[in-house]
Parts: C-alpha cells; structure tokens; sequence
C-alpha cells in the first residue's frame, strides 16, 4: 500500500499567539471548551491551505477535555450540581464530534487516547480505513490546566513531562490523503507497542531501527516529544522547513509502559 | 476484504460473571438492573443500574487498580482461556473506555478538594486513570504487544472489534484481542441524570412509554485470529467476523440525525465490507439505549436500509447501557445467539410503541446465518458490525 501523504498542515501554540482567540466562531466563544475552541482554530486553518475536505476524523488526545472533567467533578462536589455541557465536553471524543458537526465530516471518526504516543496511533491507526476514507484529518491536542500545577510535583519522576511545566499547550493538525503525491511529505508510524520494564531509549530505538532498516536508529535522525501534540509540532516543523530526507519522532508513555515512533520523510 | 475468523470470547455483566452462565438471561430479555449500593449516587432518587455484585479481586482474581481494569482482565481472561500463545504469534490489542480509570480519580479529586495535601497521593492515585494506562496493563498480562487505546463515547467498544478485524487482514498481527470495558461511575450516573437520560423505572427499549436508559457496567472480549494463526493454533472458529462500518452524524452533539442517517451510512458500509445484501441479514442486535429520540433514530435507519427490518432486539435491559462495553459486549451475546439460532427477548419492552412502524422480535428459535450489530454514542459517532456464521 502506498504510504499516506501529508498534504496539509497547521498548528496552534495559545502561549505563543495572543490573539487566536480572535480566530474562534462567534457562536463557539462563550460556552463551548477552551479545547474545542483551539480544535476548532487548528482545523480551521488546516483547511484553509488545502482544496480538500476531509472524510474522516481522528483526534489524538492523551485527556481529552481535562478541564470540563474536572469542572463538572468539582459542581458535583462542591454544589451537587454538575453542568450537562462539561459532562457532554468530558467524553473523549467530544473535540472528535464537534469537529464533524462544525465542518460536515460524516465519515468515521475515531479518538485515539494513547498518552504521548497518541499521534503516532492516530496516524497508524490510518491504516485501517478504507482508500474511501480518505483524506483523513487528524488532531493532536491537550489542554494545559491549572490543577496539573498542583498534582505534578507529586508525581513520578517520569510522569513530570508529560504534565508538569516543560511542556507548551498546543494544537495541530494534518491532512492526510493517500494520493499520488510525488512532492508531499509522506508519513507512517508504528506503535503503541507495549515495553514492560525494557528502558523506553533502547526500547524506542528498536522499534526505529524495524520500521526504518538501517538508518532508523541514527540518533542524528532521531526527536522526542512528550505529549501527542509536542509530536505535532516536530512533524509540523519538518513539513515546513522545505528540508529533504527524514526525520524519526519518538515518543514514551510511562503510564501505557509503551512507545512509538512517527517516521517522517521527503 | 476477506472474513477474520473469531476464536474466544469472554464476557462479564450484570447478567452473569461469564459468558456461558449469562447467555440465557440475555436471551429471556430478563431485568439485570438493580439499586446501587457500591457508592452513593447523590440523586434525590434511588437508581437502578445493570451493576455486577463483585469485587475488584474477585472479578480480577488479583488485585487491580481500578474498577474498570478489573472488569476488562475478567473478560480477556475468559477470551485468551482455551487459546495456546505460540511466541511466534504475534497478538494486539484494541482496548476501547470511556471512563477508563475515573471510578478511582473522581474520589482522589472529592478528597483533594476537601483538603490539598492529599495531592502528595497524586503518584499512585492518579497512575491507572488513563485509557493508556489500562491498556498497557493488560498488555502486561497477557503477553499483548502492539495496541491502539480508543475512546468514541458508547460506540468505542463495536469500533475495537472492527479495528482488531483490520488489524488482521492488514497483517499487523496475528492474533488480535478486542476488549471493551466500562465501570458504574459517579461521573457518568451523575452526567447522564444531568441531561435527563436516566428512566426511573428501567430502560424499556422500543416501548410506547420508554423514557430513557439505564447505565451498566461490564466488559468483553473477542479473540480474532489470521487463517494462519487458525491452523498454527489448530482452533476451531466460533464466528466470522465480516464487515466494519463508521460514520458520524455530523449532526448534534447529542441528539441523534432524527432519520438515523449517521447510523444508516455506517450500516450500509458495514455490508458493503463484508459483500452482503441487506437481505442477507437474519438478526439485528439493535443499540436502542431505551431514550426516545434514540430508539426512534435508529427505527428510521433500519428502515432506511432493509425496507421492512429482519428480526431485531435490545440487550440493554438485562445488561444496562455499558457505555465503551456496549458495542462489544452485545456483540459477544449476538454471537451466541447466532450460533444458538435464537433470536432474544426484548426485555422491558411489554407494549411497543406502533408510532415507531417496527417492532422487536419475540425470543424464537430461528435458522441464522448472518447478524448486524449497532453501536451509536455521544458526539454523533456510529459502528455497525457484521458477524456471520462459520
């Protein structure tokens, strides 16, 4: 089978640009999740660099709408009243659907919650569809919350990248087609694969080195990421630096005990 | 695509510990809902549920660290028991939750809120709540390597099954375990009462006076295998798995398209997978939560595809509505019911309603060779499986 082409790309960094709120729909401003909001922008400017229109959804998120799940946890709590549109937001694939209702995407339409490795397993997960499923749209995406500041210094040591400071909240997003695309990026991923007590590096390099015979492993080839969408913006960076040849994204779930790895070439 | 042959299956709900001593009360339509004495609900009301009166060891045979896990290594267990694993074999996962490890994590954050320095707990509190984390454990187990850990709402467990059928006919692996698995949790009771969607008196799927669902909890797995790992393994085939179909509404967040277009579309593409007419179909297990807006979507999508539908039937009374459990432990019991050649009751449901044009089939012994298995959830998202007899 001839391997998927990324033939549109965007990103979403809220730290780093203060005014993409302006980018959110009237309509999605007051009550909807700070997350679909930044799902919606990232789609939105996805779409906007391609003719294309997507068939089908993966969203790839390690908590899905972390904030809504906690806000309606704390109403039940503190008020014996949780709110229904943070229970309808805190399902998993709540960015997934709106994604669909917001831009008419009727095909099928998966959320793949693999911690870091989400993306990669969103991407493999491409492989399952039929060639009429295509272009996919897929969605990296987590929030950033303020609860994880209180949780994170008590977490184990591995857990803290994921959740603590280090990582920047961020949204991207990919279409991916199966077309004959001789000038596009072109992308596969293999993983989550489960790695016990093996050490993630060794473990990680193995599964390179099987995916891509030879060279996989070539440390100069090679960036981690430790969230789905920390992934998204190496892939995004490799597909608009314009640079030929390849780059191998890995990425570790220390609570799935699995890695996997995006392998990324033009 | 060619069919996956399915070898094991295992399953653990409100009608039964495990498959064999559940599959009657599926078939009778019998009420497995009870009053929930686990946790306090906080509802003005006492709510029934489909619960499963055992404990986390019991279910797990060992500890585990949360409900759902719990729940998910009882069924695989039962799935994996008569199957030799060859090391040689290659075997996945497709693990399928919706609240995953919450049972655990909304009473950490209860204590949290009530007092901070609980937070120093966060490391061992918090370590199972996500999907990934379950799935891995399992891994662990049971010897399972590669995986996918999905999350549609209360269609993810009939989407594992139609993954793990990919997963094998593109040779990623050569066995491949489709679990789906989903505990009674204060978060989901309090969400679904919230939005109304809780019938008092039980779920009555299809019913003139039906007013809505009754949650449950549970989980099953079904064991697909590669022709290959069929005779290297020298097993005998329960079923065949034959066509997967996925789509989504694009609809409403969650009201359902009121003619059941999203759950048509999957329908039509599942039969389109497995090469089979509509007219082929013996048996449709519906989703039919027991909501009204529900079951009358997925009437008009039956109607939409078969003209005049085959026999069909709703489990949800005697297991509940198993949210990511669902699609796949129904599917375990259509199954059955196919190899039993028996077309189940549908519990709770004394006076159909004839606004809806069809009504579900009494329990009958009938000659089945094919049977379509519906899934619907939250977000607009729809599975439809095909399962056929050997």
């Amino acid at each position: 089978m001839r391997p998927p082409a990324i033939i549109a790309s965007a990103i979403l960094r809220p730290a780093a640009e203060a005014s993409w709120t302006d980018e959110v729909p009237q309509t999605m401003r007051r009550r909807d999740p700070r997350i679909w909001r930044m799902a919606h922008v990232v789609v939105s400017r996805c779409l906007a660099s391609t003719g294309e229109h997507p068939k089908s959804i993966f969203a790839a998120t390690a908590f899905g709408a972390l904030e809504e799940t906690r806000a309606f946890l704390e109403g039940i709590f503190a008020s014996g009243f949780g709110s229904a549109k943070s229970f309808i937001a805190s399902v998993h694939n709540s960015m997934a659907g709106k994604l669909a209702v917001d831009f008419s995407i009727a095909g099928p339409n998966l959320t793949f919650c693999d911690g870091p490795n989400s993306l990669a397993s969103a991407i493999g997960g491409t492989d399952l569809l039929d060639e009429c499923d295509f272009p996919v749209l897929i969605v990296a995406i987590d929030e950033k919350i303020e609860l994880l500041r209180t949780l994170t210094p008590h977490l184990s040591p591995e857990c803290r990248p994921l959740l603590g400071d280090a990582w920047e909240e961020a949204a991207a997003a990919f279409m991916i087609s199966r077309k004959e695309d001789a000038a596009a990026v072109k992308v596969q991923a293999t993983g989550p694969r489960f790695i016990g007590d093996v050490p993630a590096a060794h473990a990680i390099g193995s599964l390179a080195a099987e995916m891509v015979p030879g060279i996989g492993n070539s440390p100069e080839l090679r960036t981690d990421a430790s969230t789905p969408s920390g992934a998204g913006l190496l892939l995004h960076e490799f597909i608009t630096s314009g640079a030929n040849g390849r780059r191998i994204i890995a990425t570790h779930s220390p609570a799935g005990r699995a890695c996997a790895v995006i392998d990324v070439w033009r | 695509m060619a069919a996956v042959p399915i070898i094991g299956m295992g399953a653990v709900s409100a009608a039964g510990l495990t498959l064999d001593n559940a599959a009657a009360a599926v078939y009778d339509g019998i009420d497995g809902l009870s009053l929930v004495t686990r946790f306090e609900t906080g509802l003005k009301q006492a709510l029934r549920c489909a619960g499963i009166d055992a404990s986390d060891k019991e279910l797990a045979d060992g500890p585990a660290p949360n409900r759902t896990l719990a729940l998910a290594v009882c069924a695989v267990k039962q799935a994996l028991a008569s199957i030799p694993r060859p090391s040689q074999l290659k075997t996945g996962l497709v693990f399928a939750t919706t609240v995953a490890g919450i049972t655990r994590s909304e009473r950490f954050y209860e204590r949290l809120l009530k007092d901070q320095t609980h937070a120093v707990n966060a490391a061992a509190e918090l370590a199972f709540h996500e999907p990934t984390a379950l799935a891995g454990d399992l891994c662990r187990r049971f010897g399972l390597h590669e995986f996918h850990a999905i999350s549609t709402a209360c269609s993810t467990g009939l989407h594992s099954v139609g993954m793990a059928m990919r997963m094998i006919q593109r040779g990623r692996c050569d066995l491949c375990v489709a679990v789906g698995a989903d505990a009674l949790s204060l978060l989901t009771i309090r969400g679904f009462a919230g939005l109304l969607l809780l019938d008092p008196f039980g779920c009555r799927p299809f019913a003139q006076n039906r007013a809505g669902t009754s949650l449950g909890e549970g989980a099953a797995a079904i064991v697909l295998a590669s022709e290959h790992a069929v005779k290297e393994l020298a097993a005998s085939p329960i079923a065949l798995a034959r066509g997967w179909g996925a789509s989504a509404d694009a609809h409403h967040m969650t009201a359902p398209h009121p003619q059941g277009a999203g759950a048509a579309s999957a329908m039509r593409a599942a039969l389109r997978d497995a090469a089979l007419s509509p007219g082929s179909v013996d048996l449709i297990v519906a989703h039919s939560t027991g909501t009204p807006d529900n079951d009358a979507a997925e009437i008009k999508a039956l109607q939409a595809v078969f003209g005049n539908p085959p026999p069909f039937c709703s489990m949800k009374r005697t297991l509940g509505h198993t949210l990511a459990a669902s699609g796949i432990l129904e599917a375990v019991f259509a199954i059955t019911a196919l190899t039993d050649g028996t077309i189940p009751a549908t519990g709770g449901c004394d006076i159909p309603d004839p606004a809806l044009g069809a009504a579900p089939s009494p329990r009958r012994r009938a000659a089945l060779r094919t049977v379509v298995k519906n899934a619907f959830g939250f977000g607009g998202n729809n599975a439809s499986m095909v399962f056929g007899k050997v």
